[in-house]
């Protein structure tokens, strides 16, 4: 099946109020990562949880329907919950030398759109920048957009799918040693 | 010019760091290296059908890859003979004909020219379109299934370029009769690295996993946990614990180690728990094979009589499903294999652990693309090539728990070889110079009993003066034949 690349209705389709829950959770959640908090943001995971970002092809003006991998393809990211722990794990072992000394992040995001996709879970498209610095002067920018499900469950939003789209074809980075 | 007779010291072991850094030497290895050489294209399955093509590169000249309507395999640099433009400016598709977008050219699938808009009042008729077709890749040829090509009309055919390296080529492509193909998706990535770091690392560095990975097996994240020994009467069955690329692993779980300050203990010292010598990558069974025109192999085996198959899930049964068929097709020998890396020079390197190709494209002294390909059995179930797909990305891909540390490496190493005063000092590539445990006959003759040496790099860089010396591949093949004793027994 193809990704869910399209954009969601013009307009929000949610209540203000919702809206705005939304959009603050995703900001707490973006700066647990800029604080290197991982393992708080870990919890922000439903245990059935999809992280994915395909690759992008540069293709014909006739043939954008194909500028994706798909599910069954190569892809940077196709992680579950464990996977996605182990990668929290790597950092926390004292030799994750990518990330030591660490990256510094500042993840900028954007024109959230909203919709309900039944009880308790609603679609959140967004656009994002992440930023990363490292060294004296390596600098990274990867913007693009995210589709995250959100779940309620007890009360509280979890990430349950995090399909994310970038507006790179050829990585202009030398690693992804970080989420998004 | 630069004088790069001097660069690479074989005896000593030494490499000046001009070669990770130095403009000049850039541009001759553009000229002699990836100008002469085979160089690793495609796979075959990426164009399967008439008319299908993928861009790919050759060097530093961008080259589209293609099937003509025929089906035979054609290759072009994606230039207009007009006034240079790129005639194709997609990653990948299907087509018949490729039109420059500025005046409109057009050459056909043989890259032959086709269609010139003004042809006959604007030209005359006159301009003999047969002498003004794409500029094609002077020679072509497959290995089983893999498309290389050589700008030079002189080079070996290509068999003869592959030589021994066709011995881990063929356990890459061949265990199975239908033959292999790629997983959708070119993973493409740009480092600030010089190209050679990675096709010397793949090639035969099994001393940097017990530090540069140590984070990555420490959580468990290791290939190797999808192989297990098949039972055999008295045959060891070790538990636990594997490292980078399916060997065994020789610190992540020694508890002194992990308790010890960074930097303080041994990484490579073997670990009181498991079968040390299984463990210790200075006793474990395996060899390495330092090969001609650069090439180089290293390969870790289990003990004899038994056998290399992976546990548990999609991808153990179905490589213990394949056994008999991949020993009948490949004997004993590869059948004990547990994983074999390996570079084909100058920069295609092959990872057998992670099913992975990786091609260390060249855009400059201190930059690479690096272009990651997904190799898997044509025949093998679907399931089975999710499970490799996923396992190869997590491990080698620009999020791969191993890939990420690599890269950083790499970089920093390019970056610091330009200092003008650390750029006269070489680089130690020694290891075990002087005491190569030459092994007697057998399948890859030129092999030895270590799998922790640099005779490899050693190999790669030899191979790298002589293409750079621009000697003939005449010469260079008679100089293999005057003088087998510099590469071993």
């Amino acid at each position: 099946m193809r990704p869910q690349t399209s954009a969601p209705e013009r307009r929000s389709m949610v209540s203000a109020e919702l809206q705005h829950e939304v959009e603050q959770f995703l900001y707490a959640e973006a700066s647990l990562l800029d604080e290197h908090r991982f393992r708080d943001w870990l919890d922000l995971w439903t245990q059935d949880a999809h992280y994915w970002m395909p690759l992008r092809i540069t293709v014909g003006a006739d043939q954008t329907g194909q500028e994706w991998t798909q599910a069954h393809e190569n892809s940077y990211f196709d992680d579950d919950k464990p996977m996605l722990e182990q990668r929290v794990a790597k950092l926390e072992t004292g030799f994750a030398w990518s990330e030591d000394p660490p990256s510094r992040t500042r993840r900028l995001l954007s024109n959230v759109r909203v919709r309900e996709e039944g009880p308790g879970q609603i679609i959140a498209s967004c656009n994002f920048i992440v930023y990363r610095n490292r060294l004296a002067t390596d600098e990274d920018w990867w913007v693009g957009r995210r589709e995250d499900t959100l779940r309620q469950d007890d009360g509280e939003w979890k990430i349950s799918e995090r399909k994310i789209f970038l507006d790179q074809t050829t990585l202009k980075s030398k690693n992804l040693s970080n989420f998004f | 010019m630069i004088d790069v007779s001097n660069l690479v010291d074989s005896e000593n072991g030494l490499v000046s760091r001009r070669l990770f850094a130095d403009a000049e030497v850039y541009d001759l290895e553009l000229q002699r290296i990836f100008s002469r050489c085979w160089l690793f294209l495609g796979h075959e399955s990426q164009i399967a059908r008439p008319g299908d093509f993928v861009q790919t590169r050759m060097g530093n000249e961008p080259v589209i890859l293609t099937r003509n309507a025929l089906g035979e395999i054609r290759a072009f640099i994606n230039t207009c003979r007009h006034r240079g433009n790129r005639v194709c400016r997609v990653d990948q598709g299907r087509t018949s004909r490729f039109m420059c977008a500025y005046h409109g050219w057009t050459y056909d699938l043989d890259g032959k020219l086709v269609s010139v808009p003004g042809f006959e009042d604007r030209y005359y008729s006159e301009l003999d379109r047969d002498q003004w077709g794409l500029i094609p890749v002077t020679q072509l040829a497959t290995y089983k299934g893999l498309i290389f090509g050589s700008f030079d009309a002189d080079a070996v055919p290509l068999e003869e370029y592959l030589g021994e390296a066709r011995w881990a080529l063929d356990y890459v492509l061949d265990q199975r009769a239908g033959g292999t193909e790629v997983v959708g998706g070119v993973f493409k990535w740009i480092i600030k690295s010089n190209w050679k770091l990675g096709a010397d690392n793949i090639m035969g560095d099994n001393y940097h996993g017990g530090v540069t990975h140590k984070s990555a097996t420490m959580v468990g994240h290791q290939t190797g946990q999808r192989f297990v020994r098949e039972q055999v009467p008295n045959g060891v069955q070790p538990e636990g614990a594997f490292g980078h690329e399916g060997v065994p692993s020789f610190s992540f779980d020694d508890p002194a180690g992990q308790s010890a300050s960074r930097g303080s203990s041994d990484p490579i010292a073997p670990t009181a728990a498991g079968p040390a010598r299984e463990r210790d990558p200075r006793t474990r069974l395996g060899f390495t094979a330092p090969l001609d025109w650069g090439h180089g192999l290293m390969c870790d085996l289990v003990p004899e009589g038994q056998a290399r198959v992976r546990s548990g899930d999609a991808i153990g049964d179905y490589y213990r499903s394949t056994l008999p068929e991949m020993r009948a097709r490949l004997g004993d020998l590869r059948a004990r294999v547990w994983k074999v890396n390996f570079t084909v020079f100058p920069n295609a390197s092959f990872t057998t652990g992670s099913n992975m190709l990786h091609v260390w494209h060249p855009l400059g002294p201190n930059a690479t693309e690096v272009w990651l390909y997904v190799i898997v059995d044509k025949e093998a179930p679907e399931d089975v090539k999710q499970q490799i797909r996923r396992l190869s990305q997590r491990h080698f891909s620009p999020a791969g728990m191993f890939e990420q540390d690599d890269m950083d490496n790499w970089e920093q190493s390019t970056e610091a070889a330009g200092g003008m005063i650390a750029r006269d000092y070489p680089l130690h590539y020694a290891m075990g110079l002087g005491h190569e445990p030459w092994a007697g006959e057998g399948e890859v003759s030129r092999r030895m009993d270590t799998i922790m040496d640099e005779s490899n790099q050693r190999a790669f860089y030899r191979g790298w003066a002589e293409f750079m010396s621009g000697k003939s591949w005449d010469t260079l093949r008679q100089d293999r034949q005057d003088a087998p004793a510099n590469f071993g027994p």
